[in-house]
């Protein structure tokens, strides 16, 4: 406890120093003077070991400044400005925190003496003090929403709250801009210490330079730091493309070692890291963010090879800063930090006690690293329950705490869902417009003179709330916590339950009607009533009410119209067509997600109810990857405790592990591709696997296979599409050389060969037998057909994968076999031959035939008997016969003379056709007998055929394309016989005009 | 109307080749209440339909020819309408099934089944033109003529088999295809097969000259065995080659010399053939998919294009190669027959003639060193 009190003490200071923003700010003209002045404090301080220690702030503070100027310095200059008053003391007092530094601790602390007292004097405040910091830090962070909530969430995030309290960093960690500020001292300051303990640090300017211009590393591994999060408090962003890392693998790095990343440049940004081009090629120095970080004075890191080298910077610090703590095993550690009454200040303001690496506070990296916070941490630390309970004595904190000691089996997300309407996360507003809402209900509506009234006006009052949002974000707990704080009975239905109207009237009739006056006293009596007979009615999923909750929806709306009692209505998609009818009747309030930033808050919190540490990033990526569902969030949470104590580990939920785990997490994710990037992912075949290991083989393997099921009914078409395309593009590299490219060819018959092979396989798929379990058997020769097609070494497939040509060649294969059917249909007496016979021998004859006619000098006669003979009609010859021509110098009708055609069609029309086929088709004397077919038309509808018999005959036909075709012709045919008549009529013309 | 439609038979008498198949035609035509179902089967223009034909008219007489087009409409399972068209007499029906594509099952079982099952009234009247005895036994039995079967489903084959056996009493099947290997076996057993052999040259030239003789047209013997030759002993392709060549003459005359026509698709093949043996290439490759992709949407079979094709692209090889081509030819055939997407195999079969043949020209190649 004492340790507590001392961490309390310190922290006091650390926290008035946040307190005072604007002192904690603290000006750089402070700083510098603070570092100069330093230096001779610490060799007085030389005696007393709590003089040293002081010392040791001091030089921290020393230390800290240049850091500061390196990562904070606008936001030091702006604050600065205002403080400037008290520069001198700061140096002292900065151990708390740089930033924090108000001015009267620092004075204490820059006298030798003084140090002691200090704490002496600041435990008792500070507490009370910190915890206000804490809520401001809270609110400043992210808890938009709710104050209550912040300050719970914040200190539970980085620890439990006793931890918290006792330690300055907690506070400082939860406001960014603290971090920010305790981290960067660090990485300025880790080159200079050394130097710094012996004289003064050299002056801020000269450090920065230092930095940029030594550190160059190839890389940084992550795996090999031994400090956890030792970024942590710093804020990046990343503009241009870095020369050898994708961007997003650099962002993981900072993430992965506790900093933040933002995507504008703002005042708390520590540092802009620049590729030396723009995405669009221009230098990086004409970017806005980089504009926006010279306005900002944020400190520009360019390329990746210097961001690696701040990151060895840090961790040189965050390493030796932790080799002087806890060097010694962990227990000396412990033993060093009671020892030492400075320690904890050290932890938050010191480089070295703080490694600062987290930055902060203890909260957080505490766990790990520190001891102390570590038991704070775990819900089986009696000591972080007690001052949980009896240093946070917010309602919501300890309810919180009682409930997570229920039943272990319980959902995570019942265990912490909220208890109190401060407690939801986001949508605060909402929150409160329900509440007053349902506040004034009765007064509104339960009074004789609303009775009559009806309430469906675009701008109310509504005499029901419709709740709509997303699933998981709390609109259910909003009702139910709502109504039950207005002391209501709550009445829910849900999709479990019938709700059609009959039910509607059995259930909710006696409830929502008259009766209803018998619970609820009408506020009119003037009575109070007692809050228990007070109902809330909550229909839940109302967009669930589906077909067989028959007429539910109308009847839900007479209800709201005549309800004695509030009637909340819930559903995930307002936009629904079910919700129309309702919509006018319900006060509208649409849920957001909660942002991921507050989401993060409470993940930390709950999570060290649980008993779990979770990294800050870690928590923002659950958040994110859930799509901000705060109760998948839970489950999530749950899942990995589960696993955790599963396996006996007890390492922390990192972002790394994160990153990690998604590999193996995102083993579907190939289902998650579009089908044209699976169809490429097969094709390219071994691509990039050249001297992989057989471990990276199998994985691409099953890879490529996976990608097939993208969409298995397409992704062989697109296959087969484009493998040639592969082939083509490593032609250059064998043509001429004989062996090769003998090889090169063998393997183009082999990747076609496979597919061959899955045409066979897919055909014992889809028809006949429908024998699915040969679907394997596809993938995986479509991912052969890759192979063979990339080669060893993988393939390159140079364009977007092209859509496959099978579908529409196949349609109008389709189209046309069925005009060919019907010409055989009108030619089926005559000929003897099947339609294959039709199509290659007769047609390509009686073509010629019929030209031959033509060029007589359109005997239209000769022809016309022909037709007759085989039972054509005009558009069997000019439409149908058409279409069966290959190549280009084969003559078509449609490509006659318009003349002869025109006169050809005159002649056409003079006679009539009596072809049983033509009869049937396009109608023919009524008298004409029928039989045996029921399908016949009746001679009514004869007439009406001759209009659009076609349309009308084929309109069952399986193939739309068919029926476009019919239309098309019909229209055509019109067209025609317009275009015949203007061209009869200027024939005439023409001739008249000759004469 | 064109020759071949013109002088076609139309008796078993008439027929000018394959004499014994025609009398055992005959003697089956003596007796239509013990005619077996019959699967008539042989090459496309060797005369199957021919036969069929008259073998109706010499059971039923000359009402057989009293033709008629019909259609029916069915409703499938799935709500789809299907419409099916046939040709009828009154003593048999004509249709081909597999014109109603998948569906084809639903002909079989609904369609055939109801015909097949209704029995033919046997009117007083209706056997008043008929003089002779045979007739009147024939009125029972009804004939139903299936046409293409080789494009039936395996389903719709199924589903024929018990219907072949139910109905036996009072329907008589004629099943009429190409290649009867398309055909499942117990089908294939439950019928008397038939098989129509392509007529010989000499056949083919014999009737060439009669319907030269016919036609007033002078025709040199020399030609005529071309055309016999160059229609792969498809009467039917001779016969309108001939009339295509008389188109092209202008004339009565056709010498020796005369250009032998060919057909559009045919010349497109040739074409396709000389493009892959010009180039062996991935690109090439895909520009013979194209033209394969054109072949098949013109409504050529698969089949067929790879018959031809390989027919073109052996004229002109080794005769070393030969056999491994046309084994690959077979392999690929086999192949079109197993699945249902032609292309993929037919390109395959390219993708293999063009590694074969560019081996071949490297070994030259080599040895010329």
């Amino acid at each position: 406890m004492d340790i507590r009190n001392f961490f309390g003490a310190k922290k006091p200071g650390g926290s008035k120093a946040k307190n005072s923003s604007s002192s904690s700010s603290a000006s750089k003209a402070k700083e510098s003077a603070s570092k100069r002045k330093s230096p001779p404090n610490q060799t007085t301080n030389g005696k007393k070991q709590k003089q040293r220690q002081v010392e040791d702030d001091a030089i921290e503070v020393k230390e800290i400044s240049p850091t500061d100027f390196f990562a904070d310095a606008k936001k030091e200059t702006k604050k600065k400005s205002s403080k400037t008053a008290t520069p001198e003391k700061k140096p002292a007092k900065p151990q708390g925190k740089p930033k924090a530094a108000p001015p009267k601790p620092k004075a204490d602390v820059s006298s030798d003496d003084e140090p002691i007292q200090f704490i002496k004097t600041m435990t008792p405040e500070k507490k009370k003090k910190e915890v206000v910091n804490i809520d401001d830090d809270g609110s400043d962070d992210k808890d938009e929403d709710y104050e209550d909530e912040v300050q719970d969430v914040t200190p539970t995030k980085k620890k439990p709250p006793s931890s918290r309290s006792t330690t300055p960093a907690a506070s400082s960690s939860s406001s960014p801009a603290k971090r920010a500020r305790a981290a960067s001292p660090k990485k300025k300051a880790s080159p200079p210490v050394k130097k710094a303990k012996p004289s003064p640090p050299p002056p801020k300017k000269e450090t920065i330079e230092i930095l940029e211009a030594t550190l160059e590393k190839d890389s940084f591994d992550v795996d090999s730091s031994r400090v956890p999060e030792f970024m942590q408090g710093l804020t990046f962003v990343f503009t241009g493309v870095l020369e050898n890392v994708a961007r997003d693998d650099a962002m993981d790095l900072v993430k992965m070692l506790g900093a933040r990343v933002t995507t504008a440049v703002s005042s708390k940004t520590s540092y802009l890291v620049a590729g030396s081009v723009l995405e669009d090629g221009r230098p990086y120095t004409e970017g806005s963010k980089f504009e926006k970080a010279l306005e900002k004075d944020v400190k520009v890191v360019l390329g990746e090879k210097k961001l690696y080298g701040l990151c060895h910077l840090y961790h040189e610090r965050a390493k030796k800063e932790k080799g002087i703590t806890d060097a010694p095993p962990a227990p000396s550690k412990q033993a060093a930090s009671p020892s030492n009454p400075y320690a904890k200040k050290a932890a938050v303001s010191n480089p070295y006690a703080k490694k600062a690496p987290v930055s902060n506070p203890y909260a957080k990296k505490s766990v790990a690293v520190n001891p102390y916070a570590k038991k704070a941490g775990s819900s089986t630390n009696p000591y972080a329950k007690g001052s949980s309970s009896k240093d946070q004595s917010s309602s919501s904190n300890s309810e919180v705490a009682t409930k997570s000691s229920n039943d272990p089996n319980q959902l995570w997300a019942d265990r912490h869902a909220p208890t109190h309407t401060r407690e939801i996360l986001g949508n605060k507003e909402k929150v409160s417009k329900l509440q007053k809402w349902l506040g004034s209900w009765e007064r509104q509506f339960n009074n004789p003179a609303a009775a009559k009234k009806t309430w469906s006006k675009p701008g109310g009052p509504w005499k029901a709330a419709l709740l709509s949002g997303p699933p998981g974000i709390g609109k259910t707990t909003t009702a139910t916590l709502v109504a039950q704080e207005a002391g209501r009975d709550l009445l829910e239905f849900n999709a479990s339950d019938v709700r059609s109207k009959k039910a509607l009237q059995n259930g909710l009739g006696d409830l929502t009607g008259s009766q209803a006056l018998n619970f609820g006293p009408a506020a009119g009596k003037g009575k109070k009533a007692p809050p228990k007979k007070l109902r809330c009615v909550i229909m839940d999923e109302v967009d669930g009410m589906g077909a067989g909750d028959r007429s539910g929806m109308a009847e839900l709306i007479q209800m709201i119209k005549k309800s004695k009692v509030p009637i909340i209505c819930i559903c995930n998609d307002r936009q629904s067509q079910k919700m129309k009818s309702l919509l006018p009747y319900c006060m509208d309030l649409r849920f957001n997600r909660p942002n991921k930033s507050t989401m993060a808050n409470r993940i930390v919190r709950i999570a060290g109810m649980e008993g779990m540490e979770v990294e800050r990033n870690a928590a923002e990526a659950i958040a994110e990857s859930c799509g901000n569902d705060v109760r998948q969030v839970m489950n999530c949470l749950q899942m990995w405790a589960q696993k955790k104590r599963g396996d006996g580990s007890n390492d922390k939920l990192t972002y790394k592990g994160m990153k990690d785990r998604q590999n193996s997490i995102n083993k579907d994710e190939i289902l998650r591709v579009s089908l044209f990037d699976a169809a490429k992912t097969i094709l390219e075949g071994r691509k990039g696997l050249a001297g992989a290991s057989p471990k990276a083989e199998l994985d691409s393997l099953y890879r490529r296979t996976d990608a097939f099921f993208v969409d298995y009914s397409f992704t062989g078409l697109l296959v087969q599409q484009n493998y040639l395309k592969v082939l083509t593009g490593q032609r250059k590299n064998v043509v001429d050389v004989p062996d090769k490219e003998q090889a090169y060819l063998e393997r183009v018959h082999d990747a076609a060969a496979s597919m061959s092979d899955y045409a066979v396989c897919e055909h014992e798929i889809r028809s006949g037998d429908l024998n699915w379990s040969l679907l394997p058997a596809c993938s995986v020769l479509a991912v052969k057909t890759g192979y063979h097609a990339g080669g060893e070494d993988g393939g390159f497939l140079p364009s977007f994968p092209e859509f496959t040509a099978w579908l529409g060649k196949n349609s109008s294969k389709g189209k046309k076999q069925r005009l060919l059917d019907e010409l055989h249909y009108h030619m089926n007496f005559k000929i003897s031959g099947d339609t294959q016979e039709l199509r290659q021998n007769y047609l390509p004859v009686l073509r010629q035939h019929m030209f031959s006619i033509f060029k007589d000098g359109s005997d239209a006669a000769g022809i016309i008997s022909l037709m007759d003979e085989y039972g054509l009609s005009r558009e069997d010859v000019f439409e149908k016969i058409d279409e069966f021509r290959m190549g280009k110098k084969v003559p078509a009708f449609s490509d006659l003379d318009s003349k002869q055609k025109a006169a050809f069609t005159r002649e056409y029309n003079k006679g009539t056709h009596k072809s049983q086929a033509l009869v049937a088709e396009q109608g023919g004397p009524a008298g004409r007998k029928k039989k045996g077919g029921k399908a016949e038309k009746d001679p009514a509808d004869l007439d009406a055929i001759d209009e659009d018999g076609d349309v009308d005959q084929e309109s069952d036909d399986d193939d739309d394309e068919a029926e476009l075709k019919k239309l098309q012709e019909k229209f055509k045919k019109k067209g025609r016989r317009g275009a015949a008549k203007k061209g009869g009529a200027k024939k005439t013309t023409a001739k008249r005009g000759k004469k | 109307m064109l020759w071949v439609d013109k002088h076609r038979p139309s008796s078993l008498t008439a027929l000018s080749y394959h004499g014994s198949i025609s009398q055992r035609l005959e003697s089956l035509a003596q007796k239509p209440e013990s005619l077996p179902h019959l699967f008539f089967y042989g090459p496309s223009g060797s005369g199957k339909r021919t036969r069929i034909t008259a073998l109706l008219g010499a059971i039923f007489g000359s009402s057989a020819n009293r033709l008629k087009l019909d259609q029916r409409t069915f409703t499938t399972p799935t709500g789809r309408t299907v419409e099916i068209h046939m040709v009828t007499s009154p003593h048999h029906v004509e249709l081909s099934p597999g014109d109603a594509g998948n569906n084809d099952r639903f002909v079989i079982q609904d369609v055939l089944k109801e015909l097949a099952a209704t029995k033919n009234i046997r009117s007083s009247v209706a056997n008043m033109d008929k003089d002779s005895q045979q007739a009147d036994a024939a009125a029972e039995i009804k004939v139903v003529v299936l046409n293409q079967v080789d494009r039936l489903s395996k389903q719709a084959q199924a589903a024929l088999r018990r219907t072949m056996e139910k109905y036996a009493a009072t329907c008589r099947l004629i099943l009429c295809c190409d290649n009867p290997s398309k055909l499942i076996a117990p089908l294939r057993s439950r019928c008397l097969g038939i098989r129509v052999p392509a007529p010989s040259i000499t056949e083919i030239v014999g009737v060439l000259n009669a319907v030269a003789q016919k036609e007033n047209l002078t025709l040199s013997d020399a030609f005529a065995e071309k055309l016999a030759k160059e229609s792969n002993r498809n009467l039917r392709k001779a016969l309108l080659m001939l009339e295509a060549a008389k188109v092209q003459a202008g004339g009565n005359q056709l010498g020796a010399d005369q250009i032998l026509p060919s057909t559009d698709w045919e010349l497109y093949i040739s074409q396709l053939a000389q493009d892959i043996t010009n180039e062996q290439s991935p690109s090439r490759l895909m520009a013979a998919r194209e033209k394969l992709y054109e072949l098949l949407v013109n409504c050529i079979p698969a089949t067929t294009i790879l018959k031809k094709l390989t027919g073109e692209l052996i004229s002109s090889l080794d005769d070393s190669l030969k056999l491994e081509v046309l084994e690959w030819a077979a392999f690929y055939e086999h192949r079109i027959a197993m699945g249902s997407k032609e292309i993929f195999h037919l390109e395959a079969f390219v993708a293999k003639f063009m590694a074969i043949y560019k081996k071949y020209l490297n070994d030259m190649f080599a040895d010329d060193f």
